[in-house]
C-alpha cells in the first residue's frame, strides 16, 4: 500500500479514537440537572420526620402481641368495602410452633374467629400466637410495577390503590404481591384489595379494621405527625416487615413479630 | 403502455402506513383518559372516584346522640362501655356497621344484638393462641391436662386476671354469659 | 401430602386469596402460540437470511404458517381477560415498567411486518390474479398497481431479506417478553430466573420447528403429485434436534442451578417437583417428553437410514417435542401458581373442560390457525413450487424468463 492510504487509515481511526473518548466522556460525566436527579432517592425513608416532601406519610403498625384472633377487623373490612365471600382485603393467621414443625391456620380469613385448634395441638404448642394481614402498601410496590396498564398506583402519600375503571382484569397483579393480599374480585371483574379505607382515611376517620380491632393490635397514622402512635412504636425500632428480602420496602411494621411468621 | 415505476406499489404500501399510524395516534389521544398523569403513570380522577365510597362504619361517636328522650340511650351505653374493661371496643364490632341501621337520619334496620356466648367466646374463648395476659375463660366442660391448667393458671395470675379462672366451676357448655354478666358493655358488674 | 412442605409446615396451608388460579389454560397456549410463530419465522429465515437452499422449498410456507397462528395470537388473552373491552389500554396506557405493558406494540408491528413480509412474496400471484379474473379482491391486494416488473420484484427482494432479518429480533422480542414477563415476578420463585426469556425462546424456536416439520409431512403426504422430501425432513429433524438440546439444557440448567444453589429457590421448587408437579413434569415432561426424542433424532441426523423411516422417527419426536414444549407452558404457568406465597404450601390446580378457561376453549384455539390455514391455501399457493413470478434469489433468471406480458 502507499503511504498516502496509511496515512489516512491513521487519521481516520484517530478521528474514530476521538470521537469514541469524547461520546463516552459526555456520558459519563452528564450535565448536573441529570446528576442530581439520578443520586435522589424517588422512595422516601420511613419516618424521616416530614422531610420527605409527603403531605402524610401513613403507616400501619401491628402489635402481635395483642391480636386475639376475634376477627372483628375481618368482619369490619368485609362490610366497610363490599368483599365478596371467600377473598379477603385482611385476614388473620394463626401458626402453632410445634416440636415437629410449624402449623399455619386461617379458617375463612379468621372471619368467625377462631375454634381451637386440634386437640393435640392445645397440650404440644411451644407457643402460638395470631398474625392480621393485609396489603402493606409498599413504597416499592412489585403490583405497580407489573401492571401493564398503570391501572394500579401509588398516591403521594403512600397509599397503593386500585383504578377500578381502567383495569383489564389480566391479574398480573395478583402474581406481582409476595404477600398475597391481591385477588380478583369476580363481581367487580377487576384486581382489588385493601386501600387502608382511603375513603375513610381522607374523612379523617380511621380505616374500619382498626377501629374494630378490640384490643389495639392494629393502628393506623402519620408518621409525619409526631403524636401519633403509630410514629412513637416506629421510633422505638422494634419491629419488623415480612419478607424483607424481597425488598419491597413495606410500610406496616410488625412489633413482635415471631421469626416463623413468612 | 407505460410500466408503473418499479416502486409504485411500496409508495401505495407506504401511503397505507401513513394513513394508518396517523389514524392510530389520533385515536389513541382521542381515548386516553382525561386525568391521565404521563409521568405517574394512573388517572388521577380514580383518586377522587376511591374518595367518594361511602363509609359504612360511623366509629363510636357516630352512636351516640340517639333516642334521647328514651330509656337506655346510646350515650348511657356509652358511659358503660368507657368505664368498664371493654372501654376499647368498637360498638359496630358487636352491634353491626352504622349504615346497616340508619341512613339519611333515618332508622333503616336492627342494629345486631346477640345474647347469645358464642358473641363473648369469639374474644375470650379458651384458646392456645392467644396472648398470655388476655383474659381466657375456662368452662366447666372443658377438658384440660393438669399440667396445662396449672400453666393458664400462672399466666393468669401474672397478668392479673385470676378470676377468670373461677369460671370453671360455674359455667358449664349451655349457658350464655349474658345470664350473670347482664351489661356486656361493662362486665365486671 | 405426602411429600414434604417447606419451611417445617407440618399442614399444607396457602392464603385464602390464592385457593382460585387466576392464570389457566389461556395463559398456558398463549405462549405456546407465540412460540410457534417465533419457530416457525425462524424455519423461514433459514432461507430468507441465510440463505440455506435447503430450505427454500419450505420458506414461504412457514412464512404462511407463522401468519396463521400470528392472527389467532391475541384470542387466549382477551378470553382470558376479566375487562376484554378495555384491551385497548394496552396500546394507550402502556406501563412501561412491567413486561408485560410491550405486548400491544409489540405484537402489533410484529404482525405488520409479518404481512407486509408475505404481501411482498406474493404480490406477483395477486397481480396474475388481479390480470386473470378482474375480481375485487385480487385487486386490492395489489394496491392497484396490476404490472409486475423484473425491477420492482428485485426491489421487493430486497425489502423480503430486509423483512426477513429484522423479523427475527422482532419475534424474538414477541415471545420473548412472555419469558421476561414471568422471570421478572420475583414472588414467584418457579419464575423468577434471569434464564426465563431464553428458556421460553429456545423451546419456542423447537416448537416452531417441530410443527413445520409434522404440517409439512402431513400435506406432503396427502397430496397427489407431490412427494415428501425424505431430505428436507432429515435436515428439518437435524435442525430440531440441535435447538431442543439447546431448549433442554437451559431448562435443567435453571432447575439443576435450584438444585445446587439449595437456596431459597429450591426450598419451594424441590417439594413442587417432587409433590404436586411430579408427574406432569418429571414423568412427562423430561422423562417421556424430553429424553426419547433426544436420543431418537439424534439417530435421525447422525445414522443413515431408509427414507420412510427418517420421515416416521422425525415426525413422531416432532411430535414429542410440540407436545413437550406445550408441557413446559403448562408446568411453567401452572405450577408457579402452585407454589402458595405462605412458602407453606401448595394450592391444587382445578380445571374444567367448559367455561372461558376451560380445555375445551384451548383446544378451539389451538384449531383454529389449522382450519385458517386450510381454507387460506385454497386460494393462495403454499407449498410447492415458487410461482413465477414470486420473487426469486437476485442473480436467478428465471424470473426473466417467466415474465407475465405487459398490457
Amino acid at each position: 500500500m502507499n503511504p498516502s492510504d496509511q496515512t489516512d487509515r491513521r487519521s481516520f481511526l484517530k478521528m474514530v479514537a476521538a470521537g469514541a473518548i469524547t461520546t463516552t466522556v459526555l456520558m459519563v460525566y452528564r450535565p448536573e440537572s441529570s446528576a442530581k436527579a439520578e443520586g435522589a432517592s424517588s422512595v422516601p425513608i420511613p419516618g424521616d420526620g416530614g422531610a420527605s416532601k409527603l403531605k402524610h406519610d401513613y403507616a400501619y403498625v401491628i402489635r402481635i402481641d395483642r391480636c386475639n384472633g376475634s376477627g372483628a377487623c375481618v368482619r369490619a373490612c368485609s362490610a366497610e368495602n363490599n368483599v365478596p365471600e371467600g377473598l379477603f382485603r385482611t385476614w388473620i393467621e394463626r401458626y402453632v410452633k410445634t416440636g415437629e414443625g410449624i402449623y399455619v391456620d386461617s379458617p375463612n380469613g379468621g372471619m368467625n374467629g377462631f375454634a381451637e385448634v386440634k386437640d393435640n395441638f392445645k397440650e404440644e404448642a411451644l407457643s402460638s400466637w395470631f398474625v392480621p394481614k393485609l396489603c402493606n402498601h409498599c413504597r416499592n410496590p412489585p403490583c405497580v410495577q407489573v401492571c401493564p396498564v398503570g391501572a394500579t398506583f401509588a398516591s403521594e402519600e403512600g397509599f397503593v390503590l386500585i383504578d377500578d375503571k381502567h383495569c383489564i382484569g389480566c391479574a398480573a397483579c395478583v402474581h406481582g404481591c409476595p404477600y398475597g393480599s391481591r385477588f380478583m374480585n369476580h363481581e367487580t371483574g377487576v384486581a382489588d384489595k385493601c386501600t387502608w379505607c382511603y375513603h375513610r382515611v381522607k374523612r379523617g376517620q380511621q380505616p374500619a379494621c382498626v377501629e374494630a380491632c378490640p384490643t389495639g393490635a392494629r393502628l393506623f397514622g402519620d408518621l409525619n405527625d409526631p403524636e401519633s402512635e403509630v410514629t412513637k412504636l416506629f421510633a422505638e425500632d422494634e419491629w419488623l416487615v415480612l419478607k424483607p428480602e424481597m425488598h419491597t420496602e413495606s410500610y406496616c411494621f410488625y412489633v413482635g413479630l415471631p421469626r416463623e411468621v413468612i | 403502455m407505460d410500466l408503473p415505476s418499479s416502486g409504485a406499489h411500496l409508495v401505495r404500501l407506504t401511503g397505507l402506513y401513513v394513513i394508518g399510524i396517523v389514524g392510530f395516534v389520533f385515536v389513541r389521544s382521542a381515548v386516553e383518559p382525561e386525568t391521565w398523569s404521563r409521568e405517574d403513570s394512573y388517572r388521577k380522577a380514580a383518586l377522587e372516584d376511591l374518595a367518594k365510597r361511602p363509609s359504612i362504619h360511623g366509629g363510636n361517636d357516630s352512636c351516640v346522640g340517639c333516642h334521647q328522650d328514651e330509656e337506655g340511650t346510646h350515650q348511657d351505653s356509652m358511659d358503660e362501655l368507657m368505664d368498664g374493661a371493654h372501654s376499647s371496643l368498637s360498638c359496630e364490632s358487636c352491634h353491626g356497621p352504622l349504615a346497616h341501621h340508619v341512613s339519611d337520619d333515618r332508622k333503616i334496620g336492627d342494629a345486631r344484638i346477640d345474647y347469645t356466648r358464642m358473641l363473648c367466646l369469639n374474644c375470650h374463648g379458651n384458646l392456645v393462641s392467644l396472648p398470655a395476659a388476655f383474659p381466657k375463660m375456662i368452662l366447666g366442660d372443658e377438658h384440660l391436662s393438669p399440667a396445662r391448667e396449672a400453666e393458664l393458671l400462672k399466666a393468669a395470675k401474672a397478668a392479673g386476671k385470676e378470676k377468670f379462672y373461677r369460671h370453671k366451676k360455674k359455667v358449664h357448655f349451655g349457658m350464655d354469659c349474658t345470664e350473670c354478666h347482664l351489661s356486656p358493655h361493662d362486665p365486671e358488674t | 401430602m405426602e411429600h414434604p412442605l417447606p419451611n417445617h409446615s407440618i399442614n399444607n396451608f396457602i392464603f385464602g386469596n390464592e385457593a382460585e388460579i387466576p392464570w389457566s389454560f389461556m395463559i398456558v397456549i398463549y405462549p405456546y402460540i407465540t412460540g410457534l410463530i417465533a419457530g416457525a419465522f425462524v424455519v423461514s429465515s433459514l432461507y430468507h437470511v441465510f440463505k440455506l437452499k435447503a430450505f427454500a422449498g419450505i420458506a414461504r410456507f412457514s412464512l404462511v404458517v407463522a401468519f396463521c397462528f400470528g392472527i389467532f395470537a391475541g384470542f387466549p388473552l382477551l378470553i382470558h381477560l376479566l375487562q376484554p373491552t378495555r384491551a385497548f389500554n394496552i396500546f394507550i396506557t402502556p406501563h412501561f415498567t412491567a413486561a408485560m405493558s410491550v405486548f400491544g406494540y409489540v405484537y402489533a408491528s410484529y404482525m405488520l411486518l409479518l404481512t407486509t413480509e408475505i404481501w411482498l412474496v406474493y404480490r406477483g400471484f395477486f397481480v396474475e390474479k388481479a390480470r386473470e379474473t378482474n375480481r375485487f379482491i385480487w385487486k386490492v391486494l395489489t394496491l392497484g398497481v396490476t404490472d409486475y416488473t423484473p425491477e420492482s420484484a428485485k426491489i421487493d427482494r430486497r425489502l423480503i431479506n430486509f423483512l426477513a432479518g429484522i423479523g427475527i429480533p422482532a419475534a424474538f422480542t414477541l415471545h420473548g417478553y412472555v419469558g421476561f414477563i414471568f422471570g421478572s415476578i420475583k414472588a414467584i420463585a418457579w419464575w423468577a430466573t434471569p434464564l426465563q426469556p431464553i428458556i421460553f425462546l429456545m423451546s419456542a424456536v423447537a416448537s416452531g420447528i417441530a410443527m413445520i416439520l409434522l404440517m409439512y409431512t402431513v400435506l406432503t403426504i396427502r397430496r397427489r403429485g407431490e412427494r415428501c422430501d425424505a431430505d428436507l425432513v432429515r435436515k428439518l429433524a437435524t435442525c430440531l434436534w440441535i435447538a431442543f438440546l439447546l431448549a433442554f439444557t437451559l431448562e435443567m440448567l435453571e432447575v439443576g442451578y435450584a438444585y445446587f444453589e439449595q437456596g431459597h429457590h429450591w426450598s419451594l421448587i424441590g417439594p413442587l417437583l417432587r409433590g404436586p408437579l411430579h408427574e406432569s413434569y418429571v414423568v412427562a415432561q423430561i422423562g417421556i417428553l424430553s429424553l426419547p426424542p433426544i436420543v431418537l433424532l439424534g439417530f435421525v441426523t447422525l445414522v443413515k437410514m431408509p427414507r420412510l423411516l427418517t420421515i416416521f422417527l422425525a415426525n413422531l419426536c416432532a411430535l414429542l417435542i410440540a407436545a413437550q414444549v406445550l408441557f413446559m407452558r403448562y408446568n411453567v404457568v401452572i405450577g408457579g401458581q402452585m407454589i402458595s406465597k405462605s412458602d407453606r404450601g401448595f394450592v391444587e390446580f382445578h380445571w374444567e373442560w367448559g367455561g372461558r378457561e376451560g380445555a375445551a376453549m384451548a383446544i378451539a384455539i389451538m384449531i383454529l390457525p389449522f382450519i385458517f390455514y386450510a381454507v387460506l391455501s385454497r386460494f393462495i399457493p403454499v407449498l410447492g413450487e415458487a410461482h413465477p413470478a414470486e420473487p426469486v434469489r437476485s442473480g436467478d433468471d428465471r424470473l426473466e424468463e417467466k415474465r407475465p406480458p405487459a398490457g
